[in-house]
């Protein structure tokens, strides 16, 4: 399967979302040739709720193009903030 | 004790930036901080500060927000206000037994207390689509921060976040 890795490198924090949205515009507006979006969250704990809704429109839009979803590196306190959410139930969360 | 006390214009930089100030505070004091309890108040107030400069001010550059920060036995409270029109009050019950005081004019906050549904909301003749992507935010936001264990009090355009170490402890 070719996969496509998107790195969250500063902290996915309302004050960033604006820039990984272009990002994540342009990935999928450019490139077609991957089935699966991987998000890696690798050293990053600085997340608020706005952050949140951006994983969520990134599922919702690779879903929408038939595409696998997946986070990786999300530390144990962010895991444990998508299960409070239920966000588990929709994608795959891997260290 | 007051351990940190500031105000500031309403930008998400901004917020980024004292959040992070409070939160190497809180880090410098003498406490066994659980990383846990330190990633939950980060976004907890991340998401009341993010509130205050995007629904309270509306983002307006000349309106500010103040935050206070005090420690209380084992007690934390954070202490958020804006300069929205202010808010009245209304009391929903909650299923954490946490007395959430909900704002009831604030259409975000309203519909939470009236526990309308997303999906009432989109066939709303006056609610738009980024309406109720508000409102998702703010209803994710606001039951997000009651599982987190913090009690809420809301008067006027003032937020008050506590959180009691004695119960982080337990977990």
């Amino acid at each position: 399967m070719n996969h496509l890795k998107m790195t969250i490198k500063d902290g996915l924090t309302a004050n960033n979302v604006a820039a990984y949205q272009k990002e994540v515009e342009q990935i999928f507006t450019e490139i077609d040739d991957f089935n699966e979006l991987i998000l890696d969250l690798a050293g990053n704990d600085n997340i608020d709720s706005t952050g949140v809704t951006f994983i969520i429109s990134v599922f919702k839009r690779a879903k929408g193009m038939e595409k696998h979803f997946r986070v990786i590196g999300a530390n144990a306190d962010v895991q444990m903030l998508f299960k409070l959410m239920k966000l588990d139930q929709f994608f795959e969360m891997s260290d | 004790m007051v351990i940190y006390e500031t105000t500031f214009h309403s930008t998400f930089e901004l917020v980024d930036e004292k959040a992070k100030e409070a939160l190497m505070l809180l880090k410098a004091r003498e406490i066994d901080w659980m990383s846990h309890t330190l990633f939950k108040i980060n976004f907890v107030l991340r998401e009341l500060l993010n509130n205050a400069v995007e629904h309270g001010n509306a983002f307006d550059p000349q309106k500010k927000v103040f935050l206070r920060i005090e420690s209380r036995d084992q007690l934390f409270i954070f202490t958020i206000r804006d300069e929205g029109s202010g808010i009245c009050m209304d009391v929903a019950s909650s299923d954490a037994g946490v007395a959430e005081k909900v704002p009831r004019h604030d259409k975000t906050y309203h519909a939470i207390c009236a526990n309308e549904t997303l999906e009432r909301l989109k066939h709303s003749a006056d609610e738009t689509e980024s309406d109720v992507d508000a409102l998702a935010d703010r209803r994710r936001g606001l039951e997000t921060i009651r599982r987190l264990e913090f009690e809420l009090n809301i008067t006027g355009n003032t937020i008050v976040a506590t959180l009691d170490l004695s119960k982080e402890a337990m977990q």
